[in-house]
C-alpha cells in the first residue's frame, strides 16, 4: 500500500507583522465585513443562487455537512495559518487576495477576529 | 525570481530601487511570496511554464507616481502591466499578458472624486471598486443608481476598459459605452485628458464626451496605449420603482417572434435588460437536463421533433423576463403595452407579473434580496454558481475561462451558435453545455451573446482539456463569423488573429500606433494581440 | 511510500504535489506536524473527501508536563502510542495505515480537536493519519 508521509517540523506559515500594533479583533470585524462577508456572511438572500446561503457559506455547508459551522464567524477552532493560506492562496473559486487589498496587518486583524472565541 | 525579458538581474535590481524611490519601499513587491499574489487565480496554465507571471509589482498612490514608474520602466526597457482592482477573473486576474512584466497595481488609487446627483455622473480612480462607489453614494444619500457587473469587487474603470457589462438599462449596462472623460498617463509619462477635459478648468468633462476632434477613448480599452488614472461615468437617476413581468410563448418556432418583439421594446427604451429562458427545457442557460440529453442523443433534433418535445413537457417553449425602471405609472403602462404587443403578435403568449419594488430598497431589504445586480447594488452572490452548493455538491469549479460569442439578435443565429458550440464540446468528448433551447444573454442591447463557460483548474491535466476546448470554440466561432468579445491573455492572440478583414488591417494599424505612442513597447505588451515591434516577429 | 516536507508554503505543497495525487489515488497521508499544519491539511483533504482518521497529540500541560491524547479508531492506538519522529516513524506509520478502516464512520473527535491554539501548544507535534 502506498502512503505519503508529511513531515513538517518547521512549518511556520505566519509572519507576524513585527513592530506594528497588536492585532485587533474589532478592526478585524470591519475588515472581515468588507472583504469576507459578501461570500462568507450569515445573512443570505431568500431564493438566491446559493440555495439559501452566500457562496462561501453555501460551499462550507456542503463541505462540513453539519460537522462544523458553515459560517466562519461561528468557528472556534480555526488555525491562523489556515486563514492565511486561504486568503493569500485562494481555494476553489475564492481567488488570491493581494496585500494592496488586505494588508498583512489587516490579515492579522481578521485572524484575531475569527479566532476570538477559540478557547 | 522571474525577470523581465532581456533585463539583467543588476538592471532589474536597480529599476526596483528606482520604483521604490517613486512609491516607497513598502509598495514594491518583489519577494517570491509577494509576487505570487499577482498570479491569476483562475489561470488556465496554473503551475505550468506558460502561466503568465509577474516579476514584481509596484503600487502607486497617485498619478505623479504613475508617471515616475513609466519613466523608470522606459529607462530600463521593463514591460509594465497596469491593473485596477486586479479582479478581472476569467480574463487574466492580476497577472500580466507577458511573463516577467512588472504589475502596476493601481488598487491604492481608490478615491471617488465626484458624484453629481443632478447631472448623474461619477468620476473615479482605478482602484475604486463598485462596492466603494456604491458605499460613497449610500453614505451621502445620493439619488443615483449604479450599473454593476455580477462581482461587485471589480473596478468601474477596469471593467469598462475590458468592455464589461451589467444589468440595468441599455445606456448604462454597456460600461465602456457609459464612460465620459478619461485621464491617462502615456508611455512617455505625460498626462492626457480626453473629451472636454482637454480644456483646463472645464465643467463639462463628465457631460460631453466628444470634445473636439478625434475621440481617442477607444484606444484605451482592451489595449495598451496608456495607463488610465481617472474616468467619468454616466449614472442613472435613482428610478422610483422596479417592476418585472414574464412573457411566455408556447412553440419552439415562436422564439423568432419573441426576439423581434423584445428588440422593439429594448430599442424603444421601454425595458431594461431582458432575460430569456426556456420553461420547456427547465432553464435555458447551463448544463442540459437528462431529458435534453436524451433528446439530443441522435444528433441535433429537427424543429418538428423539438415541437413534439415542447408539447410533451406541457410547458411553454420560451420565456423572457422584462425589467422596467421608472415611476410607477410609467412602468405599469410599459408592462401593459408590452403585453398588448405580444398578444397581438404571438398566438398563445401568456404573462405573469413578477417583482414590484419601490426604490431605493433599504439596506435591510437588500441584504436578503437575491437580485442586487438588477438594482445596481454590488454583490458577490454569482460565485455561488461555481462554488460547492447542494446541486454541484463535490464538483465545484476552481476557475473558469469565459467565451462569449457576439451574435446578431436573430433566433436562427442563437440556435446556430448553440449547435456549433455543442458540436465543439462533443468533438472533444466533453458533455455539451448547449442545446436547442439555449438562450442568449443580452448584456449589450444591440447584440446577443451565446456564452461558453470553460472550467479551469489548478491541475495541468484538466487545464489541457479546457484549453483544447476553448481554442476549438474560438476557431468554431470564427468559422461562423462571430467575434469573441473578450478573452484572457492565453487566447488573445488567437482571438485577435480572427479579425482578418483586409489582411488584418485593423491590427496592423494598431501596431503602427503602438510603435509611435510607446516606442519601447513598455505598456502591457501583447495585450489583445498588440505587441511592440521588438516582440512582433513571432506573430503569424 | 513518498515523503514530502512542508517548508513555508503549504498551498504549494497541496496544489503542487499532494492534491492531484490524492484525487487520483486516495493514497493515505500520514504525518508528524505541528497542529496548525494538520489543521490546514485536514481542511484541504476534505476537498478530496479524505478525513483525519487517527491522531496522537502531544499536549503540554500547566507546569510543563506533557501527555499524549489519542483519538480515532481504537484498534490503532497501541501501535501508535510510542512513535518517535526519526526515520523509523515513516515505516511505523506505513504499517499502521494498513490498519485504517475507511469504512468506519469518521470520528468527529479527530476533526474537532485541531484547535484551539494555546501558546504552549502552538508548536507541539501531532502524529496523524488522513485517509
Amino acid at each position: 500500500m502506498k502512503v505519503t508521509i508529511v513531515v513538517a517540523g518547521l512549518a511556520i506559515l505566519t509572519t507576524a507583522a513585527l513592530g506594528q500594533n497588536a492585532p485587533s479583533a474589532d478592526t478585524g470585524k470591519v475588515v472581515f465585513d468588507k472583504w469576507c462577508t459578501p461570500c462568507h456572511g450569515a445573512v443570505a438572500p431568500a431564493g438566491g443562487l446559493g440555495d439559501g446561503a452566500l457562496p462561501g457559506t453555501s460551499a462550507l455547508r456542503v463541505k462540513y455537512n453539519g460537522e462544523l459551522p458553515a459560517v466562519l464567524e461561528e468557528r472556534t477552532d480555526l488555525a491562523p495559518e489556515f486563514i492565511e493560506t486561504v486568503v493569500r492562496g485562494g481555494l476553489f473559486g475564492m481567488p488570491i487576495t493581494r496585500k494592496t487589498e488586505v494588508s498583512d496587518s489587516e490579515l492579522e486583524d481578521i485572524i484575531a477576529y475569527l479566532t476570538r472565541s477559540n478557547n | 525570481m522571474a525577470l523581465p525579458p532581456n533585463v539583467s538581474e543588476e538592471e532589474f535590481a536597480s529599476a526596483l530601487s528606482e520604483f521604490a524611490q517613486a512609491v516607497g519601499d513598502e509598495w514594491v513587491f518583489s519577494s517570491d511570496e509577494d509576487v505570487a499574489l499577482y498570479r491569476d487565480s483562475y489561470s488556465i496554465y496554473w503551475g505550468e511554464p506558460e502561466e503568465r507571471v509577474a516579476s514584481a509589482a509596484v503600487a502607486p498612490a497617485n498619478v505623479e507616481e504613475v508617471q515616475q514608474i513609466v519613466r523608470v520602466a522606459n529607462r530600463y526597457n521593463i514591460p509594465i502591466y497596469p491593473i485596477s482592482t486586479g479582479r478581472n477573473l476569467t480574463y487574466g486576474g492580476a497577472a500580466p499578458t507577458l511573463s516577467g512584466s512588472v504589475v502596476v497595481d493601481l488598487k491604492r488609487m481608490n478615491r471617488v472624486l465626484e458624484v453629481d446627483e443632478d447631472r448623474h455622473f461619477a468620476l473615479v480612480e482605478p482602484g475604486v471598486s463598485y462596492y466603494d462607489l456604491y458605499n460613497y453614494i449610500q453614505e451621502r444619500g445620493l439619488q443615483v443608481m449604479l450599473d454593476v457587473p455580477d462581482p461587485g469587487w471589480g473596478s468601474p474603470i477596469g471593467n469598462s476598459l475590458d468592455h464589461g457589462a451589467g444589468y440595468t438599462m441599455a445606456p448604462f449596462r454597456d460600461h465602456f459605452g457609459s464612460r465620459c472623460g478619461i485621464e491617462f498617463v502615456t508611455a512617455e509619462g505625460e498626462i492626457v485628458r480626453t473629451g472636454t477635459g482637454a480644456m483646463p478648468g472645464t465643467d463639462t468633462w463628465q457631460d460631453y464626451r466628444y470634445g473636439v476632434g478625434p475621440m481617442i477613448d477607444g484606444l484605451l480599452a482592451q489595449s495598451n496605449f496608456g495607463i488610465v488614472t481617472k474616468m467619468g461615468f454616466w449614472l442613472a437617476p435613482m428610478p422610483e420603482t422596479f417592476l418585472t413581468g414574464t412573457v411566455t410563448v408556447p412553440r419552439y418556432r415562436d422564439f423568432d417572434a419573441l426576439v423581434k418583439e423584445v428588440s422593439y421594446l429594448e430599442d424603444s427604451f421601454l425595458t431594461g435588460m431582458p432575460s430569456f429562458g426556456s420553461p420547456a427545457a427547465g432553464g435555458g442557460f447551463g448544463q442540459a437536463s437528462p431529458q435534453m440529453a436524451e433528446l439530443m442523443q441522435d444528433g441535433w433534433p429537427s424543429v418538428e421533433r423539438l415541437e413534439e418535445f415542447v408539447s410533451a413537457q406541457g410547458r411553454p417553449a420560451w420565456s423572457v423576463e422584462l425589467r422596467f425602471y421608472g415611476p410607477e405609472e410609467v412602468v405599469r403602462a410599459s408592462w401593459d403595452a408590452a403585453k398588448r404587443r405580444f398578444r397581438d403578435r404571438v398566438a398563445g403568449a401568456a404573462f405573469e407579473d413578477g417583482d414590484f419594488w419601490r426604490l431605493p430598497l433599504s439596506a435591510e431589504e437588500l441584504a436578503t434580496n437575491p437580485r442586487k445586480p438588477l438594482l445596481g447594488v454590488p454583490a458577490l452572490e454569482i460565485f455561488a454558481t461555481m462554488a460547492r452548493n447542494p446541486r454541484t455538491n463535490d464538483a465545484p469549479l476552481e476557475g473558469h475561462a469565459d467565451l462569449f460569442a457576439i451574435l446578431p439578435r436573430k433566433a436562427e443565429a442563437v440556435h446556430e451558435a448553440a449547435r456549433a458550440m455543442s458540436d465543439a464540446y462533443g468533438e472533444l468528448g466533453v458533455p455539451p453545455a448547449h442545446h436547442p433551447f439555449s438562450t442568449p444573454l443580452n448584456f449589450y442591447s444591440r447584440a446577443f451573446i451565446v456564452p461558453a463557460i470553460v472550467p479551469t483548474w489548478r491541475d495541468p491535466a484538466r487545464n489541457a482539456q479546457s484549453r483544447a476546448l476553448y481554442s476549438r470554440l474560438v476557431d468554431r466561432c470564427a468559422e461562423h463569423d462571430w467575434i469573441v468579445y473578450r478573452t484572457n491573455p492565453a487566447f488573445q492572440d488567437q482571438v485577435v488573429s480572427k479579425l482578418s478583414y483586409n489582411d488584418n488591417a485593423l491590427l496592423r494599424f494598431e501596431e503602427k500606433l503602438k510603435d509611435g505612442i510607446d516606442p519601447n513597447g513598455i505598456i502591457s505588451p501583447g495585450r489583445y494581440g498588440i505587441w511592440p515591434a521588438s516582440m512582433r516577429s513571432g506573430r503569424a | 511510500m513518498s515523503v514530502s516536507e512542508v517548508r513555508d508554503d503549504l498551498g504549494q505543497l497541496w496544489y503542487g504535489e499532494l492534491r492531484g495525487q490524492l484525487r487520483r489515488t486516495r493514497t493515505p497521508l500520514a504525518g508528524v506536524t505541528d497542529r496548525a499544519t494538520l489543521f490546514c491539511l485536514e481542511e484541504l483533504a476534505r476537498d478530496v473527501d479524505m478525513r483525519v482518521r487517527f491522531r496522537v497529540d502531544r499536549v503540554v500541560e500547566q507546569g510543563g508536563r506533557t501527555r499524549h491524547e489519542v483519538s480515532g479508531q481504537p484498534s490503532l492506538a497501541p501501535t501508535l502510542r510510542g512513535l518517535g519522529t526519526d526515520e523509523s516513524f515513516g515505516n511505523a506509520m506505513a504499517s499502521v495505515v494498513r490498519l485504517v478502516d475507511n469504512s468506519l464512520p469518521g470520528d468527529v473527535g479527530t476533526l474537532r480537536r485541531t484547535g484551539p491554539f494555546h501558546n504552549a501548544n502552538e508548536r507541539t507535534l501531532v502524529a496523524w493519519i488522513i485517509a
